[in-house]
């Protein structure tokens, strides 16, 4: 498994070389704004995305060449997932050296905060959720056609965000209401049931996707 | 010699098409020729051994080895090129060699080396700019340096220039002279296996036609040639293809014997080629 982890990093390294460029790009463009407690998050989870969609569109192309080499469908589609966790882990090595090491020695006009753990799980878990979504989709219709699915969720995905606005506006006692309760809840407890459930969907993306591949025709 | 493919009863269903009751068997030692037109199922028949596609019925074995529930082991063995370059664009050969290489076992760096001097490829050219001759020749160092016991080639010479063509059939022959190895050889072009095929399986409309030793199909099947007045509705039955023009008739009679025997002295008869074979076959009878 671990060649097919290589395979995909030397396929992909232009992008991500192109990651680091892309890292500074939104640290100097946001280094001020709101949006700076989620900017490392955005950064791993855009570097992910761009990284995984850009691979599976080589593969798609070269599934043939991969199948008839001497390795399971099993191993291709677990090395898929692990192939997006090394890529959330380099980014987050680079934005751990850039922040923690680079930019204050270039001594920069603008400070950065340090990577913390929040920022890792919140990583992490996004990576399990994008994964989770997108392996699947891949392994069942294949590179071409998940292109108009992920348009459709990225569609969704805006509109959700224009919901939330408008309940924030609209009915902001409920979010109130919601944000209490959750807060009391332990943090570890809290921390725990979301694990579990990020645990249950990424291990029911794995199987669908192993089944979805093992059964398809290349 | 030990059998080293084994395909009983293969069928594959599509919308439009199918694969129906596909019998092989190849010896080690030999080229086997995988002949028939476009669409006939030749890459079908190929992409059920390499198990890239689901059969609906049937067994294939590799070297006795069920070929899904033992598929890593029995694609380690196996040597293949197929039609189109399949490799990843934006890599360089050399890159392409490292991804490839752990895959393989039996590996053989000098013997991969050796091909890609011997085929001028340039190893820090990316994929996406080498020509399709170029690419296949890449394919066949792949195919050809892990010691592999059976290749298996899909209209591997479709789009190459002759020289490399004949470099390609040398090859083959090279590789037979190690009576432990066996060569499955996909065309449409008959030509190439007229020179290095030891048996040929014909294939049309996802059924094997034939599939025997070469010379006995050569000598089995017969190529008349007369004049259109020596053709009654009896002797019509005698042809698996019949061409009729003005000028005469040419058909391929199915039993050589019987035609020397009902047509001697009258017609011409020769011995056909792969080719008459085939379009014979697919073709029918027809008038030119």
């Amino acid at each position: 498994m671990l060649n097919l982890i290589v395979k995909d990093i030397l396929i992909q390294k232009k992008y991500l070389i192109f990651a680091i460029f892309y890292f500074l790009f939104l640290f100097f463009v946001f280094a001020k704004s709101s949006f700076l407690g989620f900017i490392y998050f955005f950064a791993v989870i855009a570097t992910v995305y761009m990284i995984v969609t850009t691979a599976v569109d080589c593969d798609e192309k070269s599934a043939l060449l991969l199948n008839s080499l001497p390795v399971k469908r099993q191993e291709i589609v677990l090395a898929k997932y692990c192939s997006a966790f090394v890529y959330a882990a380099l980014a987050l090595l680079v934005i751990a050296l850039l922040t923690g090491s680079i930019f204050p020695s270039l001594r920069l006009p603008i400070t950065f905060r340090p990577l913390t753990i929040g920022d890792i799980a919140g990583a992490l878990a996004g990576t399990a959720l994008f994964c989770s979504y997108y392996f699947p989709l891949y392994f069942k219709l294949g590179g071409s056609r998940i292109r108009y699915v992920n348009l459709l969720v990225f569609i969704s995905l805006i509109s959700a965000t224009g919901l939330l606005v408008d309940l924030c506006q609209y009915h902001p006692y409920r979010v109130i209401f919601l944000l209490s309760a959750i807060r009391q809840v332990p943090l570890w407890q809290l921390a725990s049931k979301i694990t579990l459930v990020l645990l249950a969907i990424f291990l029911s993306s794995l199987l669908i996707s192993l089944r979805a591949y093992e059964n398809r025709d290349l | 010699m030990s059998q080293i493919l084994e395909i009983e009863n293969l069928s594959k269903h599509y919308p439009g098409f199918s694969l129906q009751d596909v019998n092989i068997s190849l010896e080690s030692g030999f080229i086997m020729g995988f002949i028939g037109p476009n669409g006939a199922g030749k890459t079908t028949t190929i992409k059920l051994i390499m198990n890239l596609i689901r059969r609906d019925a049937g067994s294939i074995r590799v070297f006795g080895l069920d070929n899904i529930k033992e598929e890593v082991q029995v694609r380690g063995r196996i040597g293949f090129v197929y039609e189109e370059s399949y490799f990843y664009d934006e890599l360089t050969i050399s890159e392409t060699k490292r991804i490839i290489k752990p895959f393989y076992k039996q590996w053989d760096d000098p013997v991969f080396q050796s091909y890609i001097e011997r085929f001028e490829l340039p190893t820090k050219k990316k994929i996406k700019e080498l020509s399709r001759g170029m690419k296949m020749k890449l394919s066949l160092a792949f195919a050809l340096s892990h010691h592999a016991d059976l290749i298996i080639m899909d209209e591997p010479t479709s789009g190459l220039d002759p020289v490399f063509r004949s470099v390609l059939l040398d090859l083959l022959a090279g590789i037979i002279q190690d009576e432990s190895k066996g060569v499955l050889f996909s065309t449409h072009i008959t030509t190439d296996l007229d020179k290095i095929a030891d048996y040929i399986t014909f294939i049309h409309k996802g059924r094997i036609v034939l599939s025997a030793a070469k010379d006995t199909i050569l000598e089995q099947y017969a190529l008349v040639k007369g004049d259109n007045d020596l053709l009654d509705r009896d002797l019509r039955q005698v042809f698996v293809g019949l061409r009729e023009s003005k000028f005469g008739f040419v058909g391929l009679a199915r039993d050589a014997a019987e035609a020397r025997r009902l047509f001697g002295g009258r017609a011409i008869i020769e011995k056909p080629t792969l080719e008459d074979i085939m379009l014979f076959t697919v073709r029918g009878a027809y008038c030119a």
